[in-house]
């Protein structure tokens, strides 16, 4: 049986009476896997256990069978790690920054500065490379973050929150990257408190809440009952009154509701629909702005904890 | 080699940067400010004199501890608080090289701010009333540099450790360098050797010609140390200084 690429078993990590993460047992292997949780449910927790940040209460945890603790340093020419917190090297540019991380692993300084070169070329901003860390916008860093993560092109990559603060462009770019990386084979945990950016990644999920798993496994089998669930969703415009009519013709609503002439609430059990319905509707020019609610994680647990408790 | 040099550079450039060595350019010029004063009393005796006796003394007991704390404090704690040393030790090496790298970067940064403390003084003394020789000022100055340049080491490792191990490193570097540093140095008998202190005196009274009995600000040694001693005391603090760091960054969390 070959090795698996990350491998928990009761891995566990209190702070004080506070419980970071409770008994986690997980075997993970290659591809994308999404780890989804709001702040506080133990994803950061998990990164830092995996990357030997923080010691484990209980537990352990292996990294290509390697086993993984404080001061353990070799597995890191096989794991990239993007933390959560922003990149603190402000007066650095990114280059040296990227320069600096790569020497830091013993390489010459022409070599570090060639991996610095390539990093930068992954996550596109090789323009970029003079700027310094202070002068980037907060997506920005997170590329970098990212890049710094790719400076050995690792077969693992552990990133914590990478879309934080990214701009669309940049945030579809990132995930482009990680999907193009574990199609070569390699491992990716991607953090994330928001539910449809590793939706578009990957089907792959671990959920946590309260440090501890609730579920493990395909994001369609949940999606599938989120999609049950009723829906908000917001829509601004001129002359909705005809719009809200067809809609409740068409069954796409279970109600509706005017907050006046030019701001409809509707509620739904079919949200994509719906959207593809008010799409259509919005290209003759009478709809000007469309929110839907973003509970979907929410939603997630209230299931997932109900069910359980049933 | 590399790990070391590149993290080496870093902190130099981290800690020589911008408006940083305002605050310990400031301490170690004190001297320069007590001389300039003293230079303005007619009456006052001859500046070598004063200078050997009273601000060598001073610089040693304030300015060297107080310049390694604001140097070598915040190189670990900034980096822990931020979160930021989680990018050096997810590296492919044991956390002693990143740890090396910054000490020495940062010790470098104490290095011209030590050797502007000792000869600003020294160049004014010299310049407005000698009361000795260029020689003989030089030479002292010189020695006062090498002094301050290898407590720097000692000093600036025990800033590091407890930047590492502490909370509170202010205080505790405080409590530390100067109160329990000086105090246990300065308390009569053997028990005096137990302190860093004790060594740096020594080589003081060695090397700058500074006792006791002409400086009221010495504490009197009943015996003094070698040079070789005081040397590898200073040395050996600093190695073993830098391994407890290197433990101490091995048990702490990186939250």
């Amino acid at each position: 049986m070959s090795t698996p690429a990350l491998r928990c078993e009761n891995l566990s990590r209190w702070y004080g009476e506070v419980q970071g993460l409770a008994g986690l047992s997980v075997t993970i292997d290659k591809g994308i896997i999404g780890l989804l949780g709001p702040n506080g449910s133990g994803k950061s927790t998990l990164m830092r256990l995996l990357t030997g940040q923080i010691h484990a209460s209980r537990g352990w945890a292996e990294i290509f069978g390697e086993r993984v603790s404080p001061g353990r340093y070799e597995i890191f020419r096989r794991i990239g790690y993007a933390p959560g917190e922003d990149v603190h090297f402000e007066t650095e540019r990114a280059i040296d920054f990227l320069t600096l991380l790569a020497a830091l692993a013993g390489e010459s300084r022409s070599k570090a500065k060639d991996l610095a070169d390539r990093s930068l070329e992954h996550v596109g901003m090789t323009d970029k490379a003079d700027v310094t860390l202070n002068a980037m916008s907060k997506g920005m860093r997170q590329r970098i973050k990212v890049a710094q993560a790719l400076l050995f092109e690792p077969p693992m990559l552990l990133l914590d929150e990478p879309l934080n603060g990214m701009d669309p462009v940049s945030r579809r770019h990132t995930l482009d990257l990680v999907r193009s990386w574990a199609e070569r084979g390699n491992t990716v945990l991607l953090a994330s408190h928001v539910l449809h950016e590793v939706e578009g990644v990957t089907d792959h999920m671990l959920l946590l809440h309260h440090g501890r798993l609730l579920a493990e496994g395909r994001l369609t089998d949940i999606r599938d009952l989120i999609d049950q669930k009723p829906r908000r969703a917001t829509v601004r415009g001129v002359d909705l009154r005809p719009l809200a009519a067809t809609l409740l013709a068409e069954e796409l609503v279970s109600g509706l509701d005017f907050v006046d002439d030019g701001c409809l609430h509707l509620d739904t059990r079919n949200l994509p629909g719906l959207l593809t319905r008010l799409q259509e509707a919005g290209a003759g020019g009478g709809i000007h702005g469309l929110e839907t609610d973003d509970q979907e994680l929410e939603m997630i647990y209230d299931l997932l904890v109900g069910e359980a408790a049933r | 080699m590399n790990a070391i040099l590149s993290v080496a550079h870093f902190s130099f450039a981290r800690r020589a940067s911008g408006m940083r060595l305002l605050g310990p350019g400031v301490i170690a010029l004190l001297p320069t400010a007590m001389m300039a004063l003293i230079l303005l009393d007619p009456d006052a005796p001859a500046t070598y004199e004063l200078y050997r006796n009273y601000m060598v003394p001073a610089t040693l007991y304030f300015v060297l501890p107080l310049v390694c704390m604001f140097v070598m404090l915040p190189i670990l704690s900034e980096l822990y608080e931020k979160g930021s040393i989680g990018y050096l030790f997810t590296r492919p090496v044991p956390r002693w090289k990143p740890l090396v790298g910054l000490f020495l970067g940062g010790y470098g940064a104490t290095l011209p701010v030590f050797l502007i403390g000792v000869l600003a003084p020294a160049l004014l003394g010299m310049t407005f009333d000698r009361g000795a020789g260029f020689q003989e000022w030089f030479s002292l100055a010189f020695s006062v540099t090498m002094l301050l340049w290898i407590a720097g080491l000692a000093y600036g490792s025990i800033c590091l450790l407890i930047g590492v191990a502490t909370k509170r490193p202010i205080i505790w570097a405080f409590v530390c360098l100067v109160g329990l540093g000086s105090m246990l140095g300065s308390i009569p008998g053997e028990g005096q050797q137990f302190s860093l202190h004790y060594y740096l005196i020594s080589l003081a009274y060695r090397w700058c010609g500074i006792t006791g009995s002409k400086s009221d600000l010495f504490s009197p040694l009943e015996t003094v140390a070698s040079t070789e001693l005081s040397i590898f005391i200073l040395v050996a603090a600093t190695v073993v200084m830098l391994g407890l760091t290197a433990v101490a960054a091995r048990r702490r969390d990186i939250l």
